[in-house]
């Protein structure tokens, strides 16, 4: 396996990944439904995934030329890599479905007067399919291209906000005790990202400081997530449930900006990016998943039907972002808690047994 | 070999030549042996000639010479070389005197070229305030000349390809050997090879051979017209493609940032370049999405204008007969009409046509209400920082019409589209194991010294890591040698 | 053909075009779609509201801007706008909606239900200003003629009236939802009146307003504002439009917009009472964040002035605030430290021609009278939001935040959070610093 993507652009891809949906609607939905603490929560199932990150590093390491359907092979044998292929298919075939949807919701709601959903769906179908077509080193790099733009964009409105929050709205901590832990299975939805790195196993140059960097980087923007819901809700306090969007609109009240319109709407576009580049990197995920499963050929033509499965998904069923959530608060839950906790978990164990045999064998002889 | 007779083989040649009568042949009586030469009238020096070959063989007449006493002993010339018979023809036609003598069926050539051309003057499309003025010549051998006078290195090595059927054009690779990654040597060679056309007029026919897509609009090769710059790629571990007949000089591996980077940079105050090359940058996103955005704005997103700005781009545009997407391709059209023209009109009706052109037109359509003044100032602020970047000015050009299309169809969102479906393709367009976005992407930190924020020269010890070589080590900073011995 | 095959993205982007370009010469300017709405008048009469929307229009050639009002009765503000929108050819676009002003019968019903429209439309609103009138909402839209009027001037943030003058001023839809949405949901809100000479500006609206539905409603309503501007560009209406356009010419120069500082206070979506200057002005003495304030005190005599009336301009303040329980009795302390320069000093008597120093330093007195005449306008704000059960000095938020649990234990203790103000015992502080 040819290693084409850097330190720098994984971190940067693992970014995209984690940052993007964190900071745009999820803000309101726990401003909803936790309040004052939400932050709290977020930190808490920001590590929890966190966890995940490092067993799933752990492999990676340990794994370093094979490619994750390998590892799997290796690990559970032929079947039982293929299955965790699939369900891994299901897995990001969902988020392919939540971001497109989410990227239509966004833009309908904060550039356009009246989006019509195929004018939205094609040309973003067109550009998606391109960018499989390019392959994952070019994404990368697509990546390293924006995503210092998107982190810039971030932080103006991370700083707006922290210069704008009144930070005694944190107060009283903890009113209402704990008991909103109890319902983040729940919220499964907007967690597991780093299930991404299945794509990048094998395929990393790693640097000298690989596991270092890559930790680091990703505590300080679980920190930053959870600062900045703490912000936006301090900005807002009680009206936060009227803010959608909270990466553009916590731009909203700069001061003095009237005479050159408002900045929100470049921050929109950057996000705009970002959804899109998170969009893409999922439909890889799904398409890697299913050529695994499936054929090994075509990824351009998987993607397509991907996409076009999704679009019927929608078509037929004219469901929204928040009416997914609904259905994978419900109903769907135990599913996303399997994959995103259950499967790393599983290999983690099974990578820590094959150390432990592999340790005994010179002993024995 | 006592049958082969020098003049019957010279008039043998001019036979061939079609008896044209600019082919020029004298036969030297020696007693002896007989001697005939052959030359191009146009391409060769005569009086050189008469000096320098004829008149030393009239001295020693009635001796017996052989070709190579000949060279060294009686004709005082050292660009004199014995040539086997299948090379004869092309050096006649390179503007070689050749020297047939009885009895051999070899000949002595003498490079008395002497073709007509310009001299060495400033190129007019990369004009410096401060820095070497001078600039490349439709001659390679002054082209030449005037980089080894730069780099007086044996190291710099000079390789010679004939590309053309019919126009047997000369191309120099130019390199050094000891930094050049010789891969990209190789690989230019194998790519040269691959095409057998029947001729070459300029550099621009040795581009599309050397391009990974030769189909893509954007540049996979660079050019410059300036020994200094030329010579700057070289140190850096470029290889320069020189072709007979042409001032443009190719450079490769190429990278987009390239473009950006003007020879005057290097000879002026590294913050005053930094903020210049933030410009240029702008003016790219400027000349590219102006339009576009300009347009989406009034199609799809006049909420996001500040009220009294959209107050005066709703009164301007209040009588407009079209929509906003024609008004500005009508003005795109009409200014990139009158750059044609100004181009192509001799000096004097070009001054006119640009009066005519941004007076009468533009003020004219604005009077008559086919057009707004904010419009054409969008238009005319987007042609002008195409030429920001003069090279890239063919495929800025096109890509703020594909954009304003997409920005009148889709709105900002298309805009995003546009530009990521474009970065990803330039994203995957390594030429020479060269990315094209390098060093922003992929990220190579010793490169950004040297990126849109200029460092000074002192700190660029090091060779651009983005292009390959093999000698990394472009500066040693004595001081910080010595420190170090010191310390230790 | 097959040349294009070969090159995909040539093909790609020919086949873009040829979708694209069609679509992209098709579209007309939105802005000529959309009807730019500036400001909105919400007027309840009965059960009926009439909305007023004022919004640009468009003079071909011109760098100016003029405004024009037009009105629309319905039986809600949606309604109303839908009506318009229908009237007009055009959809309403709030995006560029600088103001909402609602009259005291509106605000007297429930304001929540008369904002909600324009809080859940998709334009984001959260930046609109909130402003109450007395009487007329649509009068006041009326007088105002162009973007740089005294009206948008009062809106601008950093006018004397969006910062400075005013304790809680100019409040916006987002202002409105966090109050409404916390615990005490109380606000203040701006009043600004138009003061009529004549009153012929209240007629010509009623005249508007009585017009029947339809277009000669929206058309003689909008003609009230086209004064000065509808004469110059030659009008649109026709011509009984343009003989009340002549009408409401006279009304907008006989009337003024007022804006003296009255509050309205918003309790639980309802005006509870309109704050008088002199009430708002005790109230800013709460918030420190209020500047350029005035204080005046009379006769005052110490060893430099005799019988005098002294202005201070009071530049600076800081303030500090505690919160604490004391013998079970929750208890708000206001620290005041207030920088005061003497911009006017009159005597009551002038007995000696005399010009009275600048440079004197203020007496222990003076700092001492001064001190006292800000806790009397402090003592009488908090008579006055204790007596009406209003707070909007935050008062419940900050025993909340920094006293939790006793808080939590003197509200149960209350029975009902309505009377949670009535045994606060408040306690002030001031410093004077002479600032010069």
């Amino acid at each position: 396996m040819q290693k084409t993507v850097t330190t720098r652009q994984l971190i940067f891809i693992l970014v995209i990944s984690v940052l993007t949906l964190k900071v745009l609607f999820l803000p309101n939905v726990l401003a909803t439904n936790i309040g004052r603490d939400g932050y709290i929560f977020l930190f808490f199932m920001l590590f929890m995934d966190f966890l995940v990150l490092l067993m799933l590093l752990y492999l990676m390491n340990k794994y370093k030329d094979k490619t994750f359907y390998e590892m799997l092979e290796s690990m559970v044998g032929k079947i039982g890599a293929k299955i965790i292929m699939f369900l891994l298919f299901l897995y990001f075939l969902t988020r392919c479905w939540t971001r497109f949807q989410t990227s239509f919701i966004y833009l309908n709601e904060n550039l356009y007067t009246s989006f019509d959903w195929y004018i939205f769906a094609f040309p973003i179908l067109i550009v998606v399919v391109f960018c499989v077509m390019q392959g994952i080193k070019a994404f990368a790099r697509l990546s390293e291209f924006f995503v210092p733009v998107i982190i810039f964009g971030f932080l103006v409105a991370f700083i707006v906000g922290v210069v704008r929050a009144d930070f005694t709205n944190a107060l009283p901590f903890l009113e209402n005790g704990l008991n909103f832990m109890l319902s983040s299975h729940k919220y499964s939805l907007w967690f597991g990202d780093y299930l991404i790195l299945i794509l990048f196993f094998g395929r990393v140059k790693m640097d000298k400081k690989f596991n270092l960097k890559v930790i680091l980087s990703m505590l300080s923007l679980i920190l930053i997530i959870a600062t900045f819901y703490a912000v936006f809700y301090f900005t807002y306090n009680y009206n936060t449930v009227c803010h959608i969007n909270a990466i553009s609109d916590i731009m909203q009240f700069l001061p003095s900006v009237s005479d050159i319109g408002s900045f929100d709407w470049i921050l929109i576009l950057i996000w705009d990016i970002a959804l899109f580049l998170d969009l893409t990197l999922n439909t890889f995920a799904a398409v890697f998943a299913f050529s695994q499963v499936f054929t090994k050929k075509g990824s351009a033509i998987v993607a397509t039907i991907i996409l076009l499965v999704i679009l019927l998904i929608n078509y037929l069923l004219n469901f929204n972002v928040f009416m997914s959530m609904l259905i994978f608060r419900d109903y769907l839950w135990y599913y996303n808690v399997l994959v995103q906790g259950g499967i790393p978990l599983l290999l983690f164990i099974i990578g820590l047994c094959k150390r432990r045999k592999k340790d005994e064998v010179p002993v024995a002889q | 070999m006592d049958n082969i007779i020098a003049e019957k083989r010279v008039l043998g040649i001019k036979k061939e030549f079609l008896d044209s009568p600019d082919i020029i042949t004298k036969n030297i009586d020696l007693g002896k042996k007989k001697m005939s030469i052959i030359f191009i009238d146009e391409l060769c020096n005569q009086e050189e000639i008469n000096r320098s070959i004829i008149f030393p063989i009239n001295r020693f007449i009635e001796k017996d010479f052989t070709l190579e006493e000949l060279q060294d002993e009686i004709i005082n010339f050292c660009n004199a070389e014995i040539l086997e018979e299948k090379d004869i023809e092309n050096k006649i036609l390179r503007g070689f005197a050749v020297l047939f003598i009885d009895g051999d069926n070899r000949a002595l050539g003498f490079n008395t070229v002497m073709y007509p051309g310009r001299g060495v003057e400033e190129p007019p499309t990369s004009t410096v305030i401060s820095g070497p003025r001078e600039g490349f010549t439709e001659t390679l051998k002054i082209n030449l000349s005037l980089i080894r006078k730069r780099l007086p290195s044996k190291n710099l090595k000079v390789e010679e390809i004939v590309v053309g059927r019919r126009t047997k054009t000369r191309v120099n690779l130019v390199y050094f050997n000891d930094i050049v990654d010789i891969k990209v040597v190789d690989e230019i060679k194998k790519k040269l090879s691959n095409y057998d056309i029947d001729g070459v007029m300029d550099s621009y026919y040795l581009v599309k051979f050397l391009e990974n897509k030769p189909n893509s609009i954007f540049r996979q090769v660079g050019n410059c017209e300036k020994p200094d710059i030329a010579c700057a790629k070289i140190l850096e571990g470029r290889v320069v493609i020189l072709v007979d007949g042409t001032p443009i000089a190719l450079t490769i591996p190429y990278i987009m940032f390239e473009d950006f980077q003007s020879s005057n940079d290097y000879y002026s105050d590294a913050h005053r370049v930094s903020i210049l090359r933030i410009i240029r940058v702008l003016g790219l996103f400027i000349s590219i999405f102006l339009p576009g955005m300009y347009i989406a704005l009034q199609l799809y997103h006049y909420k996001v204008l500040p009220l009294k700005f959209l107050v005066t781009i709703v009164n301007t545009t209040q009588n407009l007969p079209l929509n906003p997407f024609l008004e500005i391709f009508f003005i795109i059209v009409l200014f990139d009409i009158l750059f044609e023209a100004s181009v192509r009109m001799p000096k004097y009706l070009g001054m006119a046509i640009s009066i005519v052109g941004a007076l009468i037109l533009g003020d004219t359509a604005v009077k008559a209400g086919l057009v707004s003044p904010p419009g054409v100032m969008i238009v005319a602020l987007s042609a002008i920082t195409v030429y920001i970047i003069p090279n890239q000015s063919s495929q800025i050009s096109l890509l703020r019409i594909v954009f304003a299309i997409i920005g009148g169809t889709l709105g900002f969102h298309g805009i995003i589209l546009g530009m990521l479906f474009l970065i990803v393709y330039l994203c995957n367009f390594d030429s020479f194991s060269t990315p094209y976005l390098a060093p922003y992407t992929p990220y190579i930190k010793g490169d950004l010294k040297d990126f849109v924020l200029k460092d000074s020269l002192t700190t660029m010890t090091s060779r651009p890591e983005s292009i390959p070589n093999k000698n990394k080590t472009r500066m040693i900073r004595k001081e910080k040698e010595d420190a170090k011995d010191s310390n230790n | 053909m097959k040349y294009l095959w070969h090159n995909k993205i040539l093909l790609v982007i020919l086949i873009l075009f040829v979708v694209m370009f069609p679509v992209a010469i098709s579209l007309p300017q939105q802005s000529r779609s959309e009807n730019i709405v500036t400001a909105i008048g919400i007027d309840k009469s009965g059960e009926e509201y009439e909305v007023s929307l004022q919004y640009l229009i468009p003079y071909a050639g011109s760098s100016q801007d003029a405004l024009k009002c037009a009105s629309m009765k319905g039986r809600t503000v949606g309604e109303a706008i839908e009506k318009f929108n229908l009237d007009f050819g055009k959809v309403s676009g709030f995006a560029h909606c600088r103001v909402v002003v609602f009259n005291d019968e509106a605000s007297d019903g429930n304001l929540t239900e008369v904002l909600d429209y324009l809080q859940r439309i998709k334009t984001n609103t959260n930046n609109i200003y909130l402003v109450n009138t007395k009487d007329s909402a649509k009068d006041l839209l009326a007088s105002v003629q162009d973007l740089n009027s005294e009206f948008y001037v009062i809106l601008s943030r950093d006018s004397v009236a969006g910062q400075h003058n005013h304790y809680q001023s100019l409040k916006s839809f987002g202002e409105y939802y966090d109050s409404i949405l916390g615990p005490v949901k109380c606000i203040a809100i701006n009043n600004i009146d138009l003061e009529n000479n004549q009153g012929t500006g209240t007629s010509g609206s009623s005249n508007g307003a009585e017009g029947g539905g339809g277009n000669s409603s929206g058309e003689s309503s909008s003609s009230s504002s086209d004064s000065s501007q509808g004469g110059s560009s030659g009008g649109s209406g026709s011509s009984s439009g343009d003989s009340q356009s002549s009408s409401g010419g006279d009304a907008s120069k006989s009337s003024k917009i007022k804006n003296d500082g009255k509050l309205i206070i918003i309790k639980d979506s309802k005006r509870l009472i309109t704050l008088s200057p002199e009430e708002s002005d005790n109230l800013n003495w709460f918030n420190a964040d209020v500047k350029d304030m005035t204080l005046q005190i009379t006769d005052f005599t110490d060893e430099i002035y005799k019988n005098v009336d002294i202005t201070f301009d009071i530049s600076k303040r800081y303030s500090k605030i505690e919160t604490y329980f004391k013998d079970g009795s929750p208890r708000y302390k206001l620290k005041l430290s207030v920088n005061a320069t003497i911009i006017e000093v009159i005597e009551d008597e002038i007995t000696k021609v005399e010009f009275v120093p600048i440079n004197n330093l203020f007496s222990n007195k003076l700092k001492v009278f001064i001190a006292e005449k800000i806790k009397e306008k402090l003592k009488k704000a908090e008579e006055n939001f204790k007596e009406y059960r209003y707070d909007v000095v935050d008062c419940y938020e900050t025993f909340h935040k920094f006293n939790t649990r006793e808080f939590k234990k003197y509200l149960d203790s209350l029975g009902d959070d309505e009377y949670f103000l009535d045994n606060i015992i408040f306690e002030y502080e001031v410093d004077i610093r002479q600032w010069d």
